[in-house]
């Protein structure tokens, strides 16, 4: 038995099918399937399989790209800032000028195509290393993409002529962008493993010396991989508009390493030479696969962060020991043997050292857990139970202590109506990945979709979608487009916190005092909701007031601490800092604290339960919150409601739980005004 | 002195930067505003010198974004535990140090590429760390945590203190150690380290559990700023950190570096993100003037390097 | 270990090293067979012999570098069990190799100390001592060099005396030099002299290779000749001239077992004249090759011959005339080489000729997958027809031809090497070493498939340190020496003394 298996797998290795031993990587596939289909719902259909194409293709065209490059002994972290680039070039171009689609393609092409050529000439033409290079290139690339949109801007509003290529279907069943990745995939294999180039980069990869004597052009091959690679990246930037119907500048943020981990999943060597097409798709669809079963699942995604990293140093890892000898042994038989050494003594104690640091870890894991104050009941899958409705919540970053604040009230209401309820979204601000956690849910079959919209454009084509399936779709937080959804959970209109927030400025500071604002990232939409109507209310009601400067924060508190201490020093006439952006509310409190500057006052749109100390220390003068735990109450609860049909739709107010009767106007909720949060009552809430 | 090239090329383009600022914007040089510069970039300054380590043997280490992050939310659940903030900064260095450990372990027993192994460990422990804390703050830590129980300004003298000592030491032992010497053999050629009998796999297991462990270090000094710990903390540390030593002229290749050039790059790109503010420029260009520094170091120090080589190869007959 | 430390000093007359019988074989290749030498006490000890003869393997057999398959090794009367290059260090061996092997980015002050600080007690570096001790090293040899320069920015010169200062501060008393004066300048040799001079009036052995004959009968004590991996003789360097050295180094002729067959010579396939490149230091080079000839190039290790090659394959692109044909031509990459048909088989078979990792098949058509493919994809069916009209025509041992070049042995990856070119068709074919470590089988067969090729009218350029080969193959010779091409002999002109001289850098009456 034992024999025909190795016979087999010699004749496979050796086959020109699976060149590269990639048979391990699809039989790892197939189980992950064969796993998924048996206890992920939704999982083992066809429409679940197209679903999984579709938002492969993006990342598949820039691992497609990365292939040949990991080949040929290079890598390019660039990719995934010229897909940033490329996008924000197709949007201001066509988005915002009118101009002619070929156009706006040409362009965007050959902007990818001047992105690729800058990486080509100075790696192959100068001779720097990749790394070095495409690192100073994924800096630069994005930050054009932020400079040209001063990161605020986000085309959207694309013809539907056009989106179709990104949402639509052919024959109603496989998504339109399928064909134009197959193409492009058929053409990359053409290029690896049967094109006289491809043959030359595996002889580059193994041996460039070598190479160069076999009389074959290096240089110029390297070259046209980078330079081919910035061309498909931007090919994947205009698909990727297509599908979430916006261009922003951070679009693609992370696709390198995605792409990196796929290729050498697929058993490419990062030193060069090995490394197929085939094993790098396996590998994408490996990872591909992996995050829709755990989100069929109702996982939490950064479970398969987790996955990801440990089976990709466990591959690897087990590729070493199998090729690898020590002192001319294999691993095992020399582990057994040098025990007994004492020349060994090192290796015993790094051993040790290892294990010593992998309890710590754990340990530390454990503790974490354990202090953890919020339960983690959500989690819990309700695969088994098909009684119990199935409510779906998304936040738009999980972790945003907003949200987390949040939830915090979902799952209050989850116990008392004895529903399931999933709290999963994107780590971080991803319009993508909150597209993509829908359509998951979609497939598996939720009771309600209660959604925080991070872009309008590019949600509501899925939760129409949702709706077709007679799934009842909310929106809180930030609403989509209305035909898009059945209610909005409003907890307060943009307006009313602008108007709220310029008010307070206004009380705390003399009539022709200046003000500094702080915001969260500056392509989220309602951030600049809110700063645009601040800066109507300045006009229009203090006119005396000026507002200084608008920094970002990328909602990190040790950024908005920085950026606090800059404009202290820069325009030491502000005296006052408004965030609009929760966790920059303590950064800035600190920056204040610490330059002991008791002239400057800081407001903002934060959480109690950060700002605490501030609020005490009178360094945060206000903050302006809805209920956010009572916001949470509610989305679990409307959703509840609208999958029992409970809300009638000529319904003026409804009855919520212990938030009583709550008014309901133009199908929106409305959770009531914003709270003025101070010294006074901020003791009496508990979120 | 001609050894010092790279370094005088920095250190000119921050001199630079000065003459500039000093004409358009005299504020930047203030005692607070330089006090603030160099606590925000002590960290980075303290993970880059474990970085030139690790790049000077031709490794190279992208998880230190996520070990700075567990490091700082173990120390914060240590704190909030109750123990005194000394035992919680050394718990967040061994920490530090056995996530390096095992970067260190694969990369040099098993000779997994480096690169590999921390981009799976960046992304399992930051999506661990996730998991772990559900991006939940660290609050409610004990009104000792912040400045280690002394005051600010005791923290910045201590700080200041603390990181001129490890840049020193840093330098100090790279030049006077038999063990930094080693890291230099190493990366500059392996297999005639192994010739004159260095252990080059140990030393390589040595770097990265010692970049862990100052990664550890710089989360502690960072978490004890504030009241609260954030458990996102230190996203794209890795490439700011990587950029900073590649700008002080290490060779990504090995062998090549210098501690002084490090603290240059730190410094020259630590000091242009507020230079921006306070020129009026956008901070949205800052990315773009950041990747625009590094390439043309990078483009520098190799046309540099070229020649050299160059001179080198001209002998006739080097068969 | 200091000398005077050792227990058996007191024995005078016991040999410092012994080698008996020494034998090692690579793939097959017998290298050195049942070798032995003794190095006695203040004794400079020559080994001469033909590149290739078995010098480099005995000493590295001595430095523990390899390991012999069989025989023994004796330091100061007590046989050695194991070796490796830390136990020969620490029996008081030191070598000095042909080509340096330095930590390019480190100064010179600290590559000499890492090599011989070793496992030093000491946890810190003190560069006080190491400079001084670097420089004094330095002026022993007799040369001045900055310690503080870093290795990467010497000349090869350079590098040798720092690898020569390295052995001397190493407290040796058995010195191993391979061809150390080959890169230096005479004045630097004479300082080098001198200063073997003083290490055998202190005692040492020194073990003393090289080509330069004039510098082994200036200081030699004893010579021990090699010959295909024996000791033909071992002579008291007074009792022996030039002449008689070089006789027993080349041995009798064996041109008869040489495939030679007569060719119609056509015409002047190549032909260069004052060919220079400064950067590999070819000066003044002329000569041509007519279709169906086959050109010997002979000379020393790092004559240039090489170099040479190089310069006309475009590997390193020199402005001179080159004619192909009849018509003046610029070479300035090996691309362009081969669109002119030119091939070239380089001299380092496993980094330059075939690519290890990859198949037989893959290798056979590198330099040639335009005729495999169309639109630029490769016809796979075409591709292994190619490979496989090879490996039967040649007779290449493997399993398949997508059978991986690495495993073969060295023979069979020579012919893979060899038939790259051959699918090509060129006009011209430069071979570098084409038999170095083949086995005597395969090394015939080569020979007989070079001759099939200048029947069908090939040009060939002959590279080979074998004197019977060159002789036995060659239609001309050409001798070059220290980058200048020496003299052309013909076929019947040519000797293996002739040869040899010349090589050794004197004009030769016989042109």
């Amino acid at each position: 038995m034992r024999r025909i298996l190795t016979h087999f797998r010699t004749r496979l290795a050796n086959s020109r099918l699976f060149p590269n031993g990639e048979w391990v990587l699809l039989l790892a596939l197939m189980a992950e399937i064969a796993f998924f289909s048996a206890i992920a719902p939704g999982f083992f259909t066809l429409g679940n399989f197209f679903e999984v194409l579709r938002f492969s293709v993006e990342l598949g065209l820039l691992t497609a790209a990365m292939t040949p490059i990991i080949i040929a002994g290079g890598i390019d972290l660039s990719v995934g800032s010229t897909v940033g680039l490329a996008a924000v070039v197709f949007g201001s171009i066509w988005g915002n000028g009118h101009l002619p689609i070929w156009l706006a393609v040409l362009v965007t092409l050959l902007v990818g195509c001047a992105s690729g050529a800058l990486n080509a000439l100075m790696i192959a033409g100068l001779r720097l290393p990749a790394l070095i290079v495409t690192l100073g290139t994924y800096s630069l690339y994005r930050g054009i993409a932020e400079g040209m949109t001063q990161g605020a801007v986000s085309y959207t509003g694309f013809p539907k002529t056009f989106l179709a290529l990104g949402q639509g279907y052919l024959w109603g069943v496989i998504p339109m962008q399928l064909p134009i990745f197959l193409l492009a995939i058929v053409g990359y294999v053409l290029l690896v493993h049967r094109s006289v180039i491809g043959r030359a980069l595996y002889a580059i990869g193994f041996n460039p010396e070598g190479a160069l004597y076999a009389g074959l052009p290096v240089r110029r091959y390297e070259a046209l991989i980078y330079l081919l690679s910035g061309i498909v990246s931007s090919l994947a930037a205009i698909i990727y508009v297509a599908h979430l119907g916006l261009a922003k500048s951070d679009m693609g943020t992370g696709y390198e390493l995605e792409a990196i981990a796929a290729v050498v999943l697929g058993g490419a060597s990062v030193f060069g030479g090995r490394g197929t097409l085939l094993g790098s798709m396996l590998g994408l669809f490996f990872l591909t696969v992996l995050q829709n079963g755990m989100h069929l699942l109702a996982m939490p995604s950064e479970l398969t962060g987790v996955l990801i990293g440990t089976l990709l140093l466990a591959i690897v890892s087990f590729d070493r020991l199998r090729t690898m000898t020590v002192r001319g042994r294999k691993p095992v038989a020399y582990l057994a043997g040098w025990m007994k050494r004492a020349k060994e003594r090192r290796l015993i104690t790094v051993g040790s050292g290892i294990i010593l640091g992998l309890l710590l870890v754990v340990s530390t894991i454990w503790i974490v857990r354990s202090v953890k104050t919020s339960g983690t009941a959500g989690a819990k899958s309700a695969a088994g139970e098909p009684h119990r409705p199935v409510i779906a919540v998304m936040p738009k970053a999980k972790g945003d202590p907003y949200f987390i604040s949040a939830r915090v009230g979902a799952e209050e209401a989850a116990r008392e109506l004895g529903v399931d309820l999933i709290w999963d979204g994107p780590t971080s601000l991803d319009a993508s990945q909150q597209n993509e956690l829908v359509e998951n849910w979609i497939t598996r079959g939720v009771d309600a979709i209660v959604v925080a919209v991070e872009n309008k454009g590019s949600i509501s084509t899925v939760l129409r979608k949702a709706r077709q399936h007679h799934i009842p779709v909310l929106t809180w937080d930030a609403d989509a487009e209305p035909d898009a959804r059945d209610f909005f959970l409003n907890q307060a209109t943009p307006e009313g916190i602008a108007n709220v927030l310029t008010d307070e400025a206004a009380r705390l500071l003399p009539p022709d005092g200046q003000l500094a604002i702080i915001t969260g990232s500056l392509s989220a939409e309602n951030q600049n909701e809110w700063i645009r109507f601040i800066k109507r209310r300045l006009a229009s009601k203090y006119p005396g007031l000026s507002l200084a400067t608008v920094q970002p924060s990328d909602d990190d508190r040790d950024k908005a601490f920085a950026q606090t201490q800059t404009i202290l020093k820069v325009f030491p006439k502000v005296k006052l800092i408004m965030d609009i952006s929760a966790p920059a509310v303590p950064g800035s409190a600190e920056a204040v604290q610490q330059s002991r500057r008791k002239d400057v006052d800081v407001i903002g749109l934060s959480l109690p339960a950060i700002c605490r100390p501030y609020v005490h220390s009178e360094v945060v003068q206000t903050i302006v919150l809805w209920n956010t735990r009572d916001l949470g109450y509610l989305t679990v609860y409307a959703g509840w409601l609208a999958s029992q049909h409970k809300i009638p739709r000529t319904a003026t107010s409804i009855q919520v739980g212990r938030l009583g009767r709550l008014e309901v106007r133009n199908s929106e909720i409305i959770l009531g005004t914003p709270l003025i949060i101070n010294k006074e009552n901020i003791d009496h809430l508990n979120f | 002195m001609k050894f010092y090239k790279k370094e005088i090329a920095v250190a000119v383009a921050i001199l630079g930067l000065m003459v500039v600022l000093m004409f358009s914007a005299p504020g930047y040089f203030s005692r607070e505003n330089l006090t603030d510069l160099f606590l925000a970039n002590a960290p980075v300054m303290i993970i880059a010198l474990g970085m030139t380590l690790v790049i000077l043997l031709g490794e190279i280490d992208i998880s230190v974004g996520s070990v700075f992050a567990i490091c700082g939310v173990v120390m914060g659940v240590a704190a909030r535990g109750g123990s005194p903030v000394a035992i919680s900064g050394m718990a967040a260095c061994v920490v530090g140090a056995a996530c390096g450990a095992l970067n260190g372990a694969l990369v040099a027993y098993l000779r997994v590429p480096s690169i590999v192994v921390t981009l799976a460990t960046m992304v399992a422990l930051r999506d661990g760390l996730r998991w772990q804390t559900q991006g939940a703050w660290i609050g409610n830590l004990p009104s000792g945590f912040q400045w280690m129980g002394t005051t600010q300004s005791h923290y910045t003298v201590l700080t200041v203190g603390l990181v001129s000592l490890l840049i020193v030491l840093t330098a100090l032992g790279l030049r006077y150690l038999r063990i930094g010497r080693a890291v230099f053999a190493t990366g500059s050629n392996r297999a005639a380290a192994r010739i004159v009998g260095i252990d080059t796999q140990w030393i390589s297991f040595f770097v990265f559990t010692l970049a862990g462990l100052l990664t550890g270090l710089a989360a502690m000094l960072n978490s004890v700023r504030f009241h609260q710990i954030p458990s996102n903390l230190g996203l794209g540390l890795e490439m700011k950190v990587i950029a900073a030593v590649a700008v002080g002229g290490a060779a990504i290749t090995g062998g090549s570096g210098t501690v002084l050039g490090t603290v240059l790059g730190v410094i020259l790109l630590g000091a242009i993100g507020p230079a921006l503010t306070f020129l009026g420029v956008s901070a949205y260009w800052e990315k773009a003037i950041q990747g625009g520094i590094i390439l043309g170091a990078v483009a520098m120090n190799v046309i540099g390097n070229h020649r050299e080589k160059n001179a080198a190869d001209t002998d006739p007959l080097p068969n | 270990m200091p000398i005077d430390t050792h227990p058996r000093r007191s024995l005078l007359s016991e040999p410092l090293l012994k080698a008996r019988s020494i034998t090692k074989s690579y793939a097959g290749v017998q290298a050195l067979k049942g070798a032995s030498l003794e190095l006695l006490r203040g004794e400079v000890h020559a080994l001469v012999g033909e590149n290739g003869a078995g010098k480099s393997t005995l000493t590295k057999v001595i430095t523990g570098a390899i390991t012999a398959d069989s025989g023994t090794l004796e330091v100061c009367g007590q046989q050695v069990a194991r070796n490796d290059p830390s136990i020969s260090r620490s029996l008081g061996i030191a070598a000095v190799y042909q080509q340096p092997s330095l930590f390019p980015h480190l100064t010179v002050a600290e590559n000499i100390a890492l090599a011989l600080e070793g496992d030093g007690s000491s946890w810190t570096v003190d560069w006080k001592s190491r400079y001084a001790r670097a420089k004094e090293l330095i002026e022993r040899v007799g040369a001045s060099i900055d310690p503080r320069r870093p290795a990467g920015s010497l000349t090869m010169a350079e590098q040798q005396i720092v690898e020569i200062a390295k052995m001397l501060g190493a407290k040796a008393r058995i010195f191993l030099m391979d061809e150390p004066t080959a890169l230096l300048t005479d004045r630097e040799v004479d300082n080098l002299f001198q200063l073997i001079g003083r290490l055998r009036d202190e005692g040492a052995g020194i073990l003393y290779i090289s080509h330069r004959l004039e510098e082994i009968l200036s200081i030699a004590d004893r010579i021990t000749v090699l010959r295909d991996g024996e000791v033909i003789a071992c002579r008291d360097a007074a009792e022996v001239d030039r002449s008689e050295l070089i006789h027993l180094m080349v041995g009798r002729s064996i041109r008869s077992i040489f495939p030679k067959r007569e060719v119609p010579i056509g015409d002047i396939a190549l032909e260069v004249r004052n060919l220079r490149n400064g950067s590999v230091g070819l000066k003044d080079i002329s000569f041509s090759v007519r279709r169906g000839e086959i050109f010997g190039l002979a000379g020393l290790v790092g004559s240039g011959r090489t170099e040479l090659a190089r310069t006309l394959f475009g590997l390193t692109p020199s402005d001179s005339t080159i004619l192909l044909g009849g018509k003046p031509t610029r070479i300035g990459s090996p691309t362009e080489a081969i669109r002119r048909g030119i091939g070239y088989v380089p001299e380092d078979r496993r980094q330059h000729g075939v690519i290890l990792e990859m198949g037989v098949a893959f290798n056979i058509s590198l330099a040639n997958l335009q005729s495999v493919s169309k639109w630029g994809l490769i016809n796979r069916d075409k591709e292994d027809d190619l490979a496989k009209l090879y490996v039967d025509e040649m007779r290449i041992k493997t399993a398949s031809v997508s059978g991986v070049a690495g495993t073969l042995s060295g023979g069979n990856q020579q012919k893979v090497a060899l038939a790259r070119w051959m699918a090509i068709h060129p006009r011209i074919m430069i071979l570098d070493e084409p038999t170095q470590g083949v086995d005597v089988g395969s090394k015939s067969e080569i020979h007989d498939l070079v001759m099939q090729m200048a029947e069908r009218g090939v040009a060939i350029l002959l590279i080979s340190s074998e004197l019977p080969e060159i002789l036995g193959m060659s239609d001309r010779i050409g001798v070059m020496h220290a980058g200048r091409m020496m003299g052309i002999l013909s076929r019947q002109a040519a000797t293996q003394s002739s040869i040899m001289t010349m090589a050794f850098g004197h004009a030769c009456s016989g042109v």
